[in-house]
């Protein structure tokens, strides 16, 4: 993540605590000492659930795409990178070791 | 205005089904004017039924304006953060637990509202709760205010009385409740439950990246029972929405619970329980479960024992001295009152008020049953 080499690392949910609305899910992660949620809201939404399964950016950056055909792709290939690392930095998402 | 307490109610029993011959306060209301939503908004956040309204909002039950609806769901996910913050406190609380070896389940809040309710974010919840066997609850008790910083709300009027006799207590930690449960009530039914019957079955709850384990259907039911019943002079918005979540949606078995309380002699509470539900909710008249707590009629014990958590006289005080008929020898009666009429000084400098009035209590008993 981060880079172009890194977006092909697999990712997906890390053991997290959700709560889902219809304006928002709601992300603590297991293994963190912080007591304030990730709030998801809008496109970050369907992107986590994307994660669900191990998916790299690029994929992910691919299904958005099609769902936002006006939108340029490397907008949203950005968009997409810059929540995973922050999932990433916040434990909500982990790499899917001996992937890439 | 529209009385905003009858609201309450319509937004915690929505979508339930309805047996009321007139129509709910919530059928396509609203929006509210500006002094009824916030009376409103208050006592749902207080009642913590935050996922009620907004599901009520977007069912179209309560019709809401742009304000309302973003004041609404900043609410719930206010709610909803804290209860995830419980809920991984639960996890580690678990966890800390089976590493000792300590026999334990998860009690309501969070492993209701995912065994239970289809969507979790409808069940919030205010603390931590977790039964633990009752020779592992000293155990229990150590580990968990051996962190620092945490400490027992309560010390026990003698070493070994809550094992034998007790409810549990609550230990506080970093801001947050963990209610350690030997049983799920003090007083005579808390005493008359078996509690090695809970253990005999449990379910498997995935919380986060984890597995803690549940109370079994049957029981969970039962302890919401006896939260509605004996929880406090009013019950629980929360705990007769899990009661009427249980009984129409999950489809408890009515009459096995019932025969389960039998063994604890707490049919009266399924009793109370059922019927509070019903009142509060207008629930349908055709129920297995209204009808035969319609007709019941209470044992001795349970009239007697149920007038300790409902009379007018409630109190820790009248629940403990309650307690000692459902003590079975009176070896174990003696330490019991023993216990509680000289307990070490510690517990009588702070409960100091609680000590004295249970003396009198007993005087006042002892008077009684000689006037006898």
């Amino acid at each position: 993540v981060g880079t172009p080499g890194a977006r092909l690392t697999l990712l997906t949910h890390a053991g997290a605590h959700v709560r889902r609305t219809a304006l928002a899910v709601l992300v603590l992660p297991d293994d963190t000492a912080v007591d304030e949620p990730l709030a998801l809201h809008g496109t970050a939404v369907p992107i986590w659930d994307l994660f669900s399964t191990p998916r790299a950016v690029e994929e992910v950056a691919a299904v958005m795409a099609e769902r936002f055909p006006g939108t340029p792709r490397d907008e949203i290939e950005n968009a997409v990178d810059d929540l995973a690392r922050r999932l990433l930095d916040a434990g909500a998402l982990v790499a899917v070791p001996g992937a890439a | 205005m529209t009385d905003p307490n009858a609201l309450l109610f319509s937004v915690a029993g929505h979508g339930l089904p309805s047996g009321r011959a007139t129509a709910p306060a919530i059928d396509g209301t609203g929006p509210l004017d500006p002094g009824t939503w916030d009376a409103l908004l208050a006592l749902v956040v207080e009642q913590r039924v935050t996922g009620h309204l907004v599901a009520a909002i977007d069912d179209g039950a309560l019709r809401a304006d742009d304000e309302q609806y973003d004041d609404a769901y900043a609410a719930h996910h206010r709610g909803l953060a804290r209860d995830l913050v419980l809920e991984r406190l639960l996890v580690t609380t678990c966890a800390r637990f089976d590493a000792a070896g300590i026999v334990h389940r998860a009690l309501k809040g969070a492993a209701l509202a995912h065994t239970v309710y289809a969507d979790p974010a409808r069940r919030s919840y205010g603390d931590v709760d977790v039964l633990v066997r009752g020779d592992h609850y000293d155990r229990a008790v150590d580990l968990l205010t051996a962190t620092p910083g945490a400490h027992a709300r309560y010390r026990e009027p003698r070493p070994g009385f809550t094992r034998r006799y007790g409810k549990g207590v609550c230990v506080v930690d970093g801001g947050h409740e963990i209610d350690v449960h030997r049983s799920f009530v003090a007083g005579p039914f808390g005493i008359a439950l078996r509690t090695d019957d809970l253990f005999a079955d449990g379910q498997p709850v995935r919380l986060g990246g984890r597995e803690v384990v549940a109370l079994g259907p049957l029981d969970q039911f039962l302890h919401a029972c006896y939260h509605v019943a004996l929880g406090g002079p009013t019950p629980g918005l929360v705990a007769m929405r899990d009661v009427a979540e249980m009984l129409f949606v999950a489809r408890v078995d009515i009459a096995t619970a019932i025969d389960r309380a039998a063994g604890w002699q707490a049919r009266a509470v399924v009793q109370r329980a059922v019927t509070c539900t019903w009142d509060a909710f207008g629930l349908p008249p055709d129920h297995a479960a209204i009808a035969w707590a319609r007709a019941y009629q209470p044992t001795r014990f349970e009239r007697d024992a149920m007038s300790a958590y409902t009379g007018t006289g409630r109190s820790y005080g009248t629940q403990a001295l309650a307690g000692v008929r459902a003590l079975p020898g009176t070896r174990d009666r003696a330490r019991y009152v023993g216990a509680l009429l000289f307990p070490n000084r510690q517990y009588a400098r702070e409960r100091d008020g609680y000590v004295a009035r249970w003396r009198r209590i007993v005087s006042t008993q002892r008077g009684a049953e000689q006037v006898r």
